[in-house]
């Protein structure tokens, strides 16, 4: 198979092709309809259109006017499906009949179809059996049904074939008309009984011609159909080559008929006409040839001259440009000096320019990085959508923000970059400049402080100025039970109802930094409300935080649910500690009294038996009585340093300016027997002012002297009472003795009550008065401790805070 | 009429309210030594004392007496109600009132100076303390002091 050449399509020879088609259909059917009228009118001239009288038959007219009506319905272009199947319905019919009538022929029998429609008679010329159509006529219809079939079969299938099938149509009809034409009988009548009627030939190579047409664009028609020169000549000398020759035989041959010329000059004449015919057609043809070519040779004048003027642009630009370059060079030879990373790259995102900035931030080499695609190159990452930025980019011509880029080891950084457009005259943008810096330590740390605030104990939320809360930790998230994203934004009095907001909105921005100023540092106790809607107590810290967004406060926040707890328990134990003591003051004056009662009878009257029957009994009697006597004594004792133990607990302490040496000289004085009694000697360095409750002093320095002057050793007790600051704010009383002395085990031990550490035949005593002491002490907020070893005296601290 | 001190002299009337039966002995123990001769009349309640003192039911030709020994803690009525009410009655308040009671209390001590007792003595536990103090009541009270005409 030959390669085709490709043409294009001619659409006004293509639609003009198609009409012609339909000319054809029309011939086709007109010859049919004639032939039926003259079947119809019994007219044999109408029946065979020449003297020969040849009939066409009826299934032939019947044929050629279902081909005619196909033809017409099926040519190229728009049709109904409808249309389609009626097309396909009509060509069926031709073939069937072709195929029936053919059959007739071959197998010699009879279905009946020939005197279907009209009788003959008689048997006219070249007629086997009566009104039976001719072999060359059949073949001729089954050939075309088959053709017309095969019109619109596109798939996988050459549509030559169906125009061969065709083509055999047209040389058959063709030869008989050449038969009739020239009178010459073998081409129409090929045989005793396969003759073809004249109006029948004239309907197929209609139809034949026709089905060419009906597709111009398919098989060998598309070289008729064609916009080249080569198919406009085709279309032209085509129907003149077929036309002139057969006019020109016919007319030739006609004139020797009826003697209008001999043969010689007939020939000649024939010879001449025919080249003046020819140079006629030829010349018609190549006229409109010419005028395409005259036309085509304007259009490329045209393009060459549009060709010359965009080459001078051209030239005219890329001066300006190589200009331009030349001026960037030089401010590239600058942009070179900056520290940032200045990258220029076109719209295409390949780099244009690369400093020495960029050199030393990514390691690419200024002459590696150039014409490469930077986001191949850095394999960037951008926090937002590329078109978001790139609209952003070409609305405003500048972008700034953040993203990752690579450097060529593969160190990820975060930089922070600034790009701008640039545009030319006409407003298209050209290329975009970049300056980049790396920001990643910045970065880090920054994550480092988000960090700490995740990590802070308490909740931490960041307000602004209309009371929306804009940032918070995690502990926030915790303490009020929302997520994050629930509480960005919200305004802070859905999680502070009372104190906040107000404290720092209502009074407007000055008045709440005013406020601000005042409470940085301090704790504000607030109810903070869940987001289930339960509260719980809070302490807040203020701080202000400038910000390009204003003044932002922000709020650290603690649960103190289990501090308020602690200190309701605390209040509620002081309440408990207060009714005890409420229950010891009533004891102590139950015990002042309602004790005293029954101690005192049994005191007097056993003293009273004592004076008055001593003697007077037996030995064993005054020997009860004493110890009654001395029991009675001693329970009056104790209930009196009782009594002064629960005084120092639950009397309200009056604290004073008071003079230490004064409460010694009461105490001393008060003493006085007793300290005469034993010899001793009390002396004391000048003691200073203190606050203090002046008779607890007094009580705290009798006991203790008392204590030195019973509790002395062979020689004559000595007590010395001295007093000095420590490097505190305390005065330290000390009370130096040259007593018994006490074993370093029992220094806790002589401050508990009742704990005493000589039998009473030794010393007599209650164990209660160094027990009041440290209650004094522990009531001044001091405290009293004791050193001292045995044989070598003792020296009882005193440490009393310095008030003021 | 003016208090004789010595021999033929009229006794002084001592009303003592005390419920305790042993302070009430020693009490008339200490007072048996007397150099003053004295009628010690003895009532154990409040009730019993204003009964006395405004001469009602059984005591209704009882003495108006020179000095009131007034304990405080009494059966019925309180120590300090008898006290209020002499020293509101404008022909008793002249009487000596001395308060003589086991309690110690500061409480005690004031309310009973703020009700004008004329004295305030906590009944010593020792018996010899206690003798010492009555005899001393009895004489500062009745030898020492210059008390008001008895007007009976």
């Amino acid at each position: 198979m030959t390669l085709q050449p490709e043409f294009a399509a001619d659409p006004a020879a293509t639609k003009r092709l198609i009409q012609l088609s339909c000319v054809a259909a029309t011939i086709c059917m007109v010859v049919a309809g004639v032939v039926l009228i003259g079947w119809t009118l019994d007219i044999d001239l109408l029946k065979s259109w020449s003297p020969s009288l040849i009939y066409t038959k009826t299934n032939m007219a019947v044929s050629l006017l279902f081909a005619g009506a196909a033809l017409w319905t099926l040519r190229e272009g728009p049709r109904s499906r409808v249309q389609s199947y009626c097309g396909y319905f009509c060509a069926l019919v031709v073939l069937f009949i072709g195929v029936l009538a053919l059959s007739e022929t071959l197998f010699h029998w009879n279905p009946g179809i020939d005197q279907l429609l009209f009788a003959e008679f008689r048997r006219s010329p070249g007629t086997l059996y009566p009104n039976r159509m001719g072999f060359t006529g059949a073949i001729c219809l089954v050939l075309a049904g088959c053709s017309l079939l095969l019109m619109d079969v596109r798939r996988g299938f050459d549509p030559r074939v169906g125009q061969i099938l065709d083509l055999l149509v047209a040389v058959i009809s063709f030869s008989a008309l050449w038969g009739f034409i020239f009178g010459y009988r073998p081409l129409y009548a090929f045989s005793s009984d396969i003759w073809i009627s004249l109006p029948a030939a004239i309907g197929l190579f209609a139809l034949s011609v026709g089905m060419f047409l009906a597709r111009p664009s398919r098989g060998w028609m598309r070289i008729f159909s064609g916009e080249a020169p080569g198919c406009m000549l085709l279309r032209h000398l085509v129907p003149a080559s077929i036309v002139i020759p057969v006019v020109w035989a016919w007319l030739w041959l006609y004139g020797q008929r009826v003697g209008l010329y001999g043969t010689e000059v007939g020939e000649i004449l024939f010879a001449t006409t025919m080249i003046a015919g020819l140079i006629l057609v030829l010349y018609l043809t190549v006229r409109p040839l010419n005028q395409t070519d005259a036309l085509r040779r304007r259009a490329e004048a045209e393009i060459r001259e549009l060709n010359a003027e965009l080459e001078g642009r051209v030239a005219e630009r890329t001066k300006t440009l190589e200009q331009q370059a030349a001026v960037l060079t030089e401010q590239a030879a600058l942009l070179d000096l900056a520290q940032d990373a200045i990258v220029v790259r076109d719209m295409h995102s390949r780099v244009l320019f690369w400093n020495r900035g960029a050199e030393a931030l990514y390691g690419w080499l200024s002459e590696e990085a150039l014409g490469r695609y930077t986001h191949e190159l850095l394999k960037t990452e951008f926090g937002e959508p590329t078109e978001k930025i790139e609209h952003e980019l070409l609305r405003q011509g500048l972008w700034e923000g953040e993203a990752i880029h690579h450097k060529r080891d593969g160190t990820r950084l975060i930089v922070a970059s600034r790009w701008a457009l640039q545009r030319d005259a006409d407003g298209a943008p050209v290329r975009i400049l970049t300056i980049t810096n790396d920001i990643t330590e910045r970065e880090n740390a920054e994550a480092k402080y988000r960090g700490l605030l995740e990590a802070a104990p308490d909740a931490m939320v960041v307000v602004n100025q209309g009371g929306e809360i804009v940032l918070l930790n995690l502990q926030a998230e915790k303490q009020f039970g929302y997520r994050r994203d629930e509480l960005l934004g919200q305004n802070v009095k859905n999680i502070i109802p009372e104190g906040f907001a107000e404290r720092l909105i209502a009074d407007g921005l000055r008045s709440a930094e005013d406020a601000l100023a005042q409470q940085i540092g301090t704790g504000i106790e607030l109810t903070g409300r869940r987001k289930n809607g339960s509260d719980f107590p809070i302490e807040i810290m203020l701080s202000p935080l400038e910000s390009p967004e204003g003044v932002l406060v922000t709020a650290a926040i603690r649960d103190i649910t289990r501090r308020k707890n602690a200190e309701q328990r605390l209040l509620q134990t002081l309440k408990e500690q207060k009714r005890s003591n409420d229950d010891l003051q009533q004891f102590a004056y139950v015990a002042s009294h309602d004790l005293q009662e029954p101690l005192r009878m049994v005191a007097s009257y056993t003293q009273l038996l004592a004076q008055r029957y001593k003697g007077r009994l037996d030995s064993d009697a005054d020997e009860f009585i004493a110890f009654a006597v001395d029991g009675a004594h001693r329970m009056q004792l104790l209930i009196g340093d009782l009594l002064a133990y629960c005084r120092v607990g639950t009397a309200a302490v009056e604290f004073h300016e008071t003079s230490s040496g004064a409460a010694l000289e009461q105490a001393l004085s008060n003493l006085q027997d007793a300290i005469q009694k034993s010899g001793g000697v009390v002396t004391h360095d000048p003691l200073p002012t203190v606050v203090a409750d002046g008779a607890q002093l007094v009580q705290l320095f009798q006991n203790v002297v008392a204590n030195a002057i019973k509790y002395h050793s062979a020689e004559l007790p000595r007590v010395h009472v001295s007093a000095q600051k420590n490097g505190g704010n305390e005065w330290i009383f000390s009370m130096r003795d040259n007593g018994l002395g006490i074993d370093p085990k029992y220094f806790d031990k002589i401050f508990v009550m009742f704990q005493r550490l000589h039998a009473r035949e030794e010393f007599s005593g209650t164990g209660i008065g160094l027990t009041v002491c440290k209650k004094i002490a522990e009531r001044h907020g001091g405290r009293i401790w004791v050193e001292s070893e045995p044989g070598k005296g003792s020296t009882f601290y005193f440490a009393l805070p310095e008030r003021g | 009429m003016n208090i004789r001190i010595g021999e033929d002299a009229t006794p002084i009337e001592i009303l003592l309210v005390e419920d305790s039966p042993g302070d009430v002995r020693l009490t008339q123990e200490a007072m048996r030594d007397a150099k003053v001769q004295n009628n010690l009349h003895v009532v154990s309640d409040g009730l019993e004392a204003t009964s006395f003192l405004w001469r009602k039911g059984k005591h209704a030709n009882a003495l108006r007496p020179d000095l009131v020994l007034l304990d405080l803690n009494l059966p019925k009525k309180g120590g300090r109600e008898v006290l209020e009410e002499i020293k509101k009655d404008p022909s008793l308040k002249s009487i000596p009132v001395v308060v003589l009671t086991t309690s110690a209390a500061e409480v005690d001590i004031l309310r009973s100076y703020q009700l004008h007792a004329n004295c305030y003595i906590t009944k010593p536990v020792d018996l010899d303390q206690f003798l010492r103090v009555v005899k001393a009541i009895d004489n500062f009270w009745l030898t020492i002091v210059k008390l008001p005409c008895n007007p009976k």
